[in-house]
């Protein structure tokens, strides 16, 4: 059943989790280059799997009014 | 003296500095960071199948394939193939009930009076005095293949701009698409900032096999019953050549390396879409009044605005709380000229179990708002449609609805350069008003990735 109660709730919760992250468990650091060991990690990529991003971005993009965000491209088909 | 060889070390320290910012961009990729192993080949296989209350919905395949050069130091080239198969039943905008419609496809003479499931009598004899009762399924059948090809190659200019331009396009039986895109990254603040801006341009055709139907143009209709003036049932919807549709996007992002075990992003994005922006397959139910029983009596072509403008505010965090474990959240805002806002957020956490394998469950939830002239139905007597509207759609995807998506990703380590990735998920979507069923879909990928 249709709730838009429940999805505004779950939107403020992930709200919430990402200023408190945000805010107090990443303090931000002037990091030098040497120090960047832990983020040259394959998972500490912004987008850790290309095609895995890529197949989202269809079937989100065809089944919402909202689209991309995060770069330039996507759609292309005409399921939307 | 000791002044001197301070000198000397701090000029060491310097060297050595100036030496790793050259060699450590803000965020690599795989094969950025292996610069021995210069081909990536990316390999995807889904599965995604749409189920509602009623009875199974859209059901795809998608193929793809990805290989990546690093042809130079400089210079790296990405070309990617897709193939997909898409079959099923698709809402089509009128509401989901068993309604009849009733057309004069049938010389029988005279008319008959029906008795309609709830209740209403009514003649169904037309001007011809032919009569026929059809039942108009609210989901209609399609089966399509899409083959589509892309093109990349990044550009290094100096030791801190990198250039990206890329081709695409797209065959549907349908529809085709045409794709040209460009983007510029600029590293500053010692690589702890990269500036990106970009630019893409998409000239889609679409071409249905019967042709571009009049927007707001009669599909079905009973004349005897329907009291709106502004609609004339003689006068069946006309059909006209392929219609094209331009989509540019601007885009503008900033990354930056908030911490040693953080990075953020946040994005401004703006589209401009103009031309056929209207889906040829849509259509909208024109009901009578509920107080005589509330009968589906006439079946219209959808129609949307000609011009569009979208922009969103993206933000990202990926955040290490360990060497073992990654959190990847994301929020975007989106609006457009069309009246729609919608907020989305994803988050995933990825698990290292042991040094080869990692689970990663993921959570996505998207809320959005309704166009200016979405609707779910015409209703005869509705003194908002005593005039002809400008535009209508009943497709839930310009309504108000929302969506929520939970799902598992198990990754492993294969030999010394492979990855190997499956993940299951469940989206489902629930729409306002109750006219259409909640939907249910399953989204199975596994991922093969090698680099040589």
């Amino acid at each position: 059943m249709y709730d838009k109660k429940n999805i505004v709730f779950y939107l403020k919760i992930f709200l919430l989790t990402f200023f408190v992250i945000q805010g107090t468990g990443c303090a931000y650091q002037q990091v030098k280059p040497w120090h960047r060991d832990i983020l040259a990690k394959d998972s500490a990529q912004l987008i850790p799997d290309a095609l895995e991003y890529e197949a989202d971005e269809h079937i989100y993009f065809s089944k919402e009014a909202a689209k991309g965000g995060q770069g330039v491209g996507g759609g292309g088909c005409g399921c939307n | 003296m000791q002044l001197k060889k301070s000198k000397s070390i701090r000029q060491k320290l310097a060297l050595a500095t100036s030496t790793l910012l050259v060699a450590a961009p803000v965020h690599s990729n795989a094969a950025e960071a292996t610069q021995a192993e210069k081909t990536d080949i990316d390999i995807s296989g889904l599965y995604y199948s749409e189920t509602d209350e009623v009875s199974e919905r859209v059901t795809v395949n998608k193929t793809q394939a990805v290989i990546t050069n690093q042809l130079s130091e400089e210079s790296k080239v990405k070309i990617g193939f897709i193939y997909d198969t898409m079959s099923g039943a698709t809402p089509n905008g009128r509401i989901a009930h068993d309604g009849r419609i009733f057309v004069g496809s049938n010389n029988q003479g005279g008319g008959v009076t029906v008795t309609t499931a709830s209740g209403f009598s009514f003649n169904t004899a037309n001007s011809s005095g032919s009569s026929d009762v059809q039942i108009v399924p609210w989901k209609t059948d399609f089966s399509d293949n899409r083959l589509a090809g892309n093109f990349d190659w990044e550009y290094a200019l100096n030791n801190t701009m990198k250039s990206t331009v890329g081709f695409g396009a797209s065959f549907e039986n349908d529809y085709d698409s045409y794709a040209a895109s460009g983007k510029v990254d600029w590293d500053i603040n010692q690589r702890r900032t990269t500036l990106s801006a970009g630019l893409s341009y998409n000239n889609d055709t679409v071409k249905p096999a019967n042709g571009i139907p009049e927007g707001l143009g009669v599909l079905n209709c009973a004349s005897d019953v329907i009291d709106l003036e502004w609609l004339k049932c003689g006068e069946k919807a006309l059909f006209y050549k392929p219609a094209e549709k331009i989509v540019l996007n601007y885009f503008l992002g900033i990354t930056q390396v908030w911490n040693r075990r953080t990075l953020v992003q946040a994005n401004y994005s703006l589209g401009d879409e103009s031309g056929y922006l209207t889906d040829p397959y849509k259509q909208l139910s024109v009901l009578l009044p509920d107080d005589v029983g509330g009968e589906e009596v006439a079946i219209l072509y959808e129609r949307r605005p000609d011009e569009r403008e979208t922009q969103s505010l993206y933000f990202k965090i990926v955040h290490l709380p360990t060497d073992k474990h990654t959190a990847y959240l994301s929020y975007r805002y989106f609006w457009d000229n069309w009246d729609i806002t919608a907020h989305t957020a994803d988050a995933r956490f990825r698990l290292d179990i042991n040094p080869k394998s990692y689970l990663q469950p993921h959570f996505r939830v998207s809320y959005q708002t309704a166009a200016f002239f979405a609707d779910q139905k015409i209703q005869v007597g509705d003194s908002k449609y005593a005039e002809k509207p400008d535009y209508f759609s009943a497709d839930h995807r310009v309504n108000e609805q929302g969506t929520v998506t939970a799902g598992l990703k198990y990754g492993r380590k294969l030999g010394k350069t492979g990855d190997f990735g499956v993940r299951v998920e469940q989206m489902r979507q629930y729409y306002k008003g109750n006219l259409l069923p909640d939907m249910k879909a399953w989204i199975v990928q596994v991922l093969l990735s090698m680099r040589y």
